[in-house]
């Protein structure tokens, strides 16, 4: 479903994603874990195709089609979905309007038929006994005065209503305590299909208890420096991400 | 030199006015009147060398001669054309027609015992309030508008609210400027005074609209006095056509303990300009002062604050907001000035620009004077496009193009709306913003919803 080959990119003239390689295939859920400025945040706003950064080298392809060519829009429409670490608030706009907005965009793309207000509604409703959202919700503005864990709920709700192939989610858990995680994490479980895939971005190991992935990949310092099962993460959070720059450094000696 | 030539029509038409009728007015408005002819003889049209109109080139104003709308009835304004315009249906609906009260189009309903008189009846002649306080607040020896407002003083609204009495429903003062096409171009100089006794409050509406496309000139002043312990909400409301000129001086006094909570929104006129100055004369007075000014094409937007901290702890805000398309242009000038005295003074001043074309411009300036050492001020303002991380967060959910930008710009208008604390005056500036970027933008644009914190007023 995706294939990411020497990925380069930069903000402001600095290299920080120094080639990545990466490949995900549908019904699986691949965790990219890493310290503070490792890379982590950028890969998931260069998939999503934030304008800061540059990319410099290399070529995502998603479902056979060069992702990197594509405007944001197009790619949300093509199924990319980003749950993004800091959600953005929207004074004067509310939820419903926006979701249904982004939701008939994603319709209209694809020759779908637009739903109308009671269709979306109805819709909505449902999506949001998912992440447990109180439906006052429905009519607030987007996540203008919500706490950290309503943010990161509204983000996952998004996420159900507009169904994506390939979710990534950018530290989804930081800043959430354990209900609210769980919460999360049983959200983004219930939306799990044979067909969509997700990458979970996250400094912690705390997360991969409720998200359980197939693959781990460890980024330092813009690269994959190891990859392998569910069990490297627990490694990861029992030595620090030490122990893996100690065997990097060592395999550059050798 | 070309200020007198420009302002020679005014002080025949002045001269006019005088031998035309306006001599039955009582003899304390007749002073008014001399006082304000003479001002505004010496001071003339102000020009670009003035500091305070740098920016603000109001030549096509001056090249034109505007007469003073007399009293007369205009059959095709009726109620009925002036039923969208309502704020909120059971309100104290003022209307003056080219600054004259119209009976007919009014609805007053008063249960308090509020004193509210237009300025030209028999009620308003002998009355100690009104002379107390008409024409007596706006500064008329140094603001040229101000000056050929009271030259022109004749009709206007005063309205006291009693001491201890709040009024729930608003009071609104529809200022209607209307010309047929064989009339002369018309001027018309609005009044408004509001004085709140100790412990009242009231919200006070006042919306300028215009019936007629052609170029007209409304040159308003509103004057606002707060007792002690007082509070009143006003909300301007500037919709005139964009071929009008307008020109509004707002005065406001404060005493002890008062709370005035302002917004003023801009969004018709070739060339419109708000002043607003209040003097907070009474320790822990409160002002809050906001808006949102919207021009496209070639119009001219001005808004010029004025905050006096004359005492210790008083408290003021301002938040002006404006989005600027086409060719337009906006001036934001906001001056807080703090005595030596007003310790403890807490004051905030931002001005935020949205950018929506390359050729628009805005002269922003936010101004402090402080001769107070134990303050807490700051100011600040920005000039920008389209906030990126937010029009990025759109495309990311598959919003793209002109509804992006809408909802942008939504988000945008409705950080400063939300403080109007009226919720019918916010439905309505909603409504007029929505309306206004939807002709630009397409019928997607959507209704503006404000979080939760208002409720309790609604």
């Amino acid at each position: 479903m995706l294939e990411i080959k020497n990925l380069h990119a930069s903000v402001n003239g600095k290299e920080i994603l120094k080639g990545i390689n990466l490949t995900v295939n549908a019904g699986e859920v691949h965790a990219v874990m890493g310290p503070n400025g490792s890379g982590k945040s950028t890969l998931a706003q260069v998939l999503a195709g934030h304008p800061a950064y540059e990319v410099t080298a290399g070529e995502v392809i998603y479902d056979g089609v060069d992702l990197l060519s594509l405007q944001p829009e197009a790619r949300a429409q093509a199924g990319i979905f980003l749950a993004f670490q800091y959600p953005v608030e929207i004074p004067g706009v509310s939820n419903s309007y926006f979701l249904k907005t982004g939701l008939n965009e994603i319709r209209k793309s694809k020759g779908l038929e637009e739903l109308d207000a009671m269709q979306f509604l109805k819709l909505l409703k449902q999506k949001m006994q998912i992440v447990e959202m109180d439906p006052s919700f429905i009519n607030r503005p987007v996540n203008e005065g919500y706490s950290g864990g309503e943010k990161k709920r509204n983000e996952i709700l998004q996420m159900a209503v507009l169904e994506p192939r390939l979710a990534i989610l950018d530290e989804t858990d930081s800043g959430l305590d354990i209900d609210a995680l769980q919460i999360v994490a049983e959200g983004v479980n219930k939306l799990k299909t044979p067909e969509n895939a997700s990458i979970v971005v996250t400094h912690y190991q705390r997360l991969l208890n409720y998200i359980v992935p197939d693959v781990v990949h460890v980024l330092v310092n813009g690269r994959i420096v190891k990859s392998g099962g569910k069990e490297l993460a627990l490694e990861l959070e029992e030595k620090g991400y030490d122990f893996i720059k100690d065997e990097i450094a060592a395999a550059e000696v050798a | 030199m070309a200020h007198e030539t420009a302002q020679t029509p005014y002080i025949n038409d002045h001269r006019r006015f005088e031998g035309n009728g306006a001599s039955a007015s009582p003899a304390w408005m007749k002073h008014l009147r001399s006082a304000g002819i003479a001002s505004f003889g010496e001071l003339g049209l102000p020009g670009q060398d003035r500091e305070d109109w740098r920016f603000t080139n109001i030549a096509p104003l001056a090249k034109q001669a505007f007469a003073v709308s007399p009293k007369r009835d205009y059959p095709e304004l009726t109620g009925a054309r002036l039923e969208r315009y309502t704020i909120q249906k059971d309100e104290h609906r003022f209307v003056f027609v080219n600054g004259h009260f119209s009976p007919s189009l009014s609805a007053v309903n008063f249960s308090a015992n509020v004193e509210v008189f237009n300025l030209a009846s028999a009620e308003a002649r002998d009355n100690a309030d009104v002379q107390r306080h008409c024409a007596r607040h706006a500064d008329m020896r140094t603001n040229a508008f101000a000056a050929l407002n009271t030259a022109f003083l004749s009709d206007g609204l005063f309205v006291q609210i009693p001491e201890g009495i709040t009024i729930d429903t608003p009071i609104h003062v529809l200022n209607v400027s209307v010309q047929t096409d064989d009339e002369p171009a018309r001027a018309s100089y609005p009044r408004l005074i509001v004085t709140a006794e100790k412990h009242s409050s009231a919200t006070v509406i006042e919306s300028f609209i215009s019936m007629s496309a052609r170029a007209s000139f409304t040159n308003a002043v509103t004057e606002i006095v707060l007792a002690a312990n007082s509070s009143i909400d006003y909300v301007k409301i500037q919709n005139e056509h964009v071929g009008a000129f307008h020109m509004h001086t707002v005065s406001g006094e404060q005493h002890a303990e008062s709370r005035l909570n302002m917004f003023s929104l801009a969004m018709g006129g070739a060339i419109s300009r708000s002043e607003i100055s209040v003097a907070l004369e009474g320790e822990k007075a409160d002002v809050n002062v906001n808006g949102l000014y919207m021009a496209d094409g070639t119009q001219l937007t001005d808004h010029h604050t004025f905050i006096h901290h004359k005492v210790p702890e008083c408290t003021s805000h301002e938040l002006f907001k404006g989005i600027l398309d086409g060719s337009a242009r906006a001036v934001y000038t906001g001056k807080v000035y703090v005595d030596a005295i007003a310790q403890k003074t807490d004051s905030k001043q931002t001005n935020r620009n949205l950018m929506l074309s390359e050729t628009a411009s805005v002269d922003t300036q936010p101004q402090l004077e402080i001769f107070a050492d134990d303050v807490k001020c700051t100011h600040g303002a920005t000039v920008g496009g389209m906030n990126e991380t937010l029009v990025f967060y759109l495309k990311s959910r598959g919003i793209g193009g002109a509804t992006a930008r809408g909802i942008v710009t939504i988000g945008f208008a409705a950080e400063v709306t939300e403080k109007i604390d009226h919720a019918a005056s916010r439905s309505m500036v909603d409504a007029l913003v929505v309306s206004q970027l939807r002709k630009k933008l397409g019928n997607e644009i959507p209704e503006i919803v404000h979080s939760g914190k208002h409720d309790e007023k609604e």
